[in-house]
């Protein structure tokens, strides 16, 4: 192995690989809050960003192949850690109770990462997949639409985006600890930022399908 | 002296390495002002006066400075007080009536030999790996001829306020040794004395960290909530920025 590849594989280089790729993540989590929030402008302004998107060409394929490996990347490296860390107390506590001592979010990052996986299979399987391999000429606003007044799907949608404020709620401050980028000035903002971010993420996505669950009510 | 308390004690053994382990319970009236190992020594004193064999637990200085006791008691490395040592972990934490559930630290890394004793060498391989700095023998250097900022001397003896207990290990749910390695890094990281082998120093300790069988940081923070010496997390990232640094500059080509 070269000194990268060993690097990359002690505990602390995996950590430096979720870190990193994490961070990248939250990135692209405000790229697509902000083209969802096109939606508020209504199906034209919607469509219109969807095939601005698709107007890039082979630009818009090489940023989703790298966006395929950013996420499988983080995913590896996230479950080659849990199962990992699983192994290193092969005899349990009966009583065990440091982990009352933590943060909510801390205790659970790689159940909340497994759950927003299984959401990522699911959204991509009902949105992107229906729009890219479904019926030809269908919408994607036409999709999202539909889906969204399915109150089960709204309703699974809603609680997945809670889990993934959860999960940037720990990661984002942890991302800085992993980097060695703390700071008795600074940390603080980290943590106030990941909790803001938490906020964003989880309440700005959901905020869609809301809107539209309460639209086809009746309402407008 | 104060009333004594009654406790039911559930007490992890285990005869040898190879053995099974199991609970054993005992019913035990004590006095408030022992401590939990003296409290264990009384249990021992009956228990050998009966023939019976008696817990085989770790001590030493019995002043919470030597890092050898370490017993989770409730669930708790070093018990649920505190910044406290086992050793300084009173009887009257605890209230009359109360079950207590005693158990060794528990960790891939640490082979349990007998009873509530583990065998916490790996973590000396970790300082023999690079917890050191090599100096010139001599005449002993004048005092305070190497001038250090009055903040870095401070942030040097918080990290060296680590006993090497081994507790972190024990509270962290992925059995991780970072803030045992993060505080010994730090130590030297941030003197002089430490600079000729800094970035090698720890490279090396953190590969054998990880050969040892222990687990990788989640940043949960449990190892500081239980330290019984209040060891910073900031240590931990002081270690992964050295390591970092070490990896993207270093031209050796070792690690």
């Amino acid at each position: 192995m070269g000194w990268l590849s060993r690097s990359l594989s002690t505990s602390i280089g995996k950590k430096v690989v979720m870190a990193v790729t994490g961070l990248l993540l939250v990135l692209f989590l405000f790229v697509h809050l902000a083209g969802n929030y096109t939606i508020w402008g209504g199906e034209s302004t919607f469509t219109a960003y969807v095939h601005g998107l698709e107007s890039f060409g082979w630009f818009t394929h090489v940023l989703e192949i790298l966006l395929a490996l950013l996420f499988l990347v983080h995913i590896y490296y996230g479950l080659k850690l849990a199962v990992e860390n699983s192994e290193k107390r092969p005899e349990q506590y009966k009583v065990y109770k440091s982990n009352e001592l933590i943060d909510f979010s801390a205790r659970y990052t790689w159940q909340t990462g497994v759950l927003i996986l299984l959401f990522l299979v699911i959204h991509l399987a009902t949105f992107w997949y229906e729009y890219k391999f479904g019926p030809q000429g269908r919408e994607l606003y036409d999709i999202v639409v539909t889906w969204f007044q399915n109150p089960l799907y709204s309703l699974f949608y809603i609680l997945l985006m809670i889990t993934l404020g959860i999960h940037i709620h720990h990661g984002f401050q942890s991302a800085f600890q992993t980097l060695g980028w703390t700071h008795p000035k600074y940390t603080p903002w980290v943590k106030k930022t990941g909790t803001a971010l938490a906020w964003i993420f989880g309440l700005g996505f959901s905020l869609i399908p809301i809107y539209f669950y309460f639209t086809s009510m009746g309402g407008n | 002296m104060a009333e004594k308390i009654n406790l039911t004690l559930n007490i992890w053994r285990k005869e040898s390495p190879e053995a099974e382990g199991y609970f054993e319970e005992f019913k035990i009236s004590v006095t408030p002002d022992a401590s939990i190992l003296e409290m264990l020594d009384e249990l021992n004193n009956d228990l050998e006066a009966q023939n019976k064999r008696p817990i085989a637990f770790e001590s030493d200085c019995r002043e919470g400075i030597c890092g050898t006791c370490g017993i989770v008691v409730n669930g708790h490395p070093h018990g649920p007080i505190p910044k406290t040592a086992t050793c300084q972990l009173h009887m009257r934490n605890f209230k009359d009536g109360e079950t207590l559930y005693l158990e060794p630290f528990r960790a891939k890394a640490y082979k349990n030999i007998k009873d509530l004793v583990v065998d916490r060498s790996p973590l000396d391989k970790i300082i023999q790996a690079g917890g050191f700095i090599s100096v010139n023998t001599g005449n002993p250097p004048d005092a305070n001829s190497i001038p250090i900022p009055k903040e870095t001397a401070l942030q040097a003896l918080d990290a060296a306020e680590c006993i090497g207990c081994g507790a972190c290990v024990a509270a962290c749910k992925n059995a991780s040794a970072m803030l045992f390695v993060g505080a010994k890094v730090s130590q030297f990281a941030l003197l002089p004395q430490g600079q000729p082998e800094r970035y090698e120093r720890v490279q090396a300790m953190v590969n054998t960290m990880d050969e040892m069988g222990f687990g990788s940081c989640t940043n949960t923070y449990a190892c500081e909530a239980e330290c019984p010496k209040g060891i910073s997390i900031t240590n931990i990232a002081r270690m992964n920025r050295d390591y970092l640094k070490a990896k993207i500059s270093s031209h050796s080509m070792q690690y």
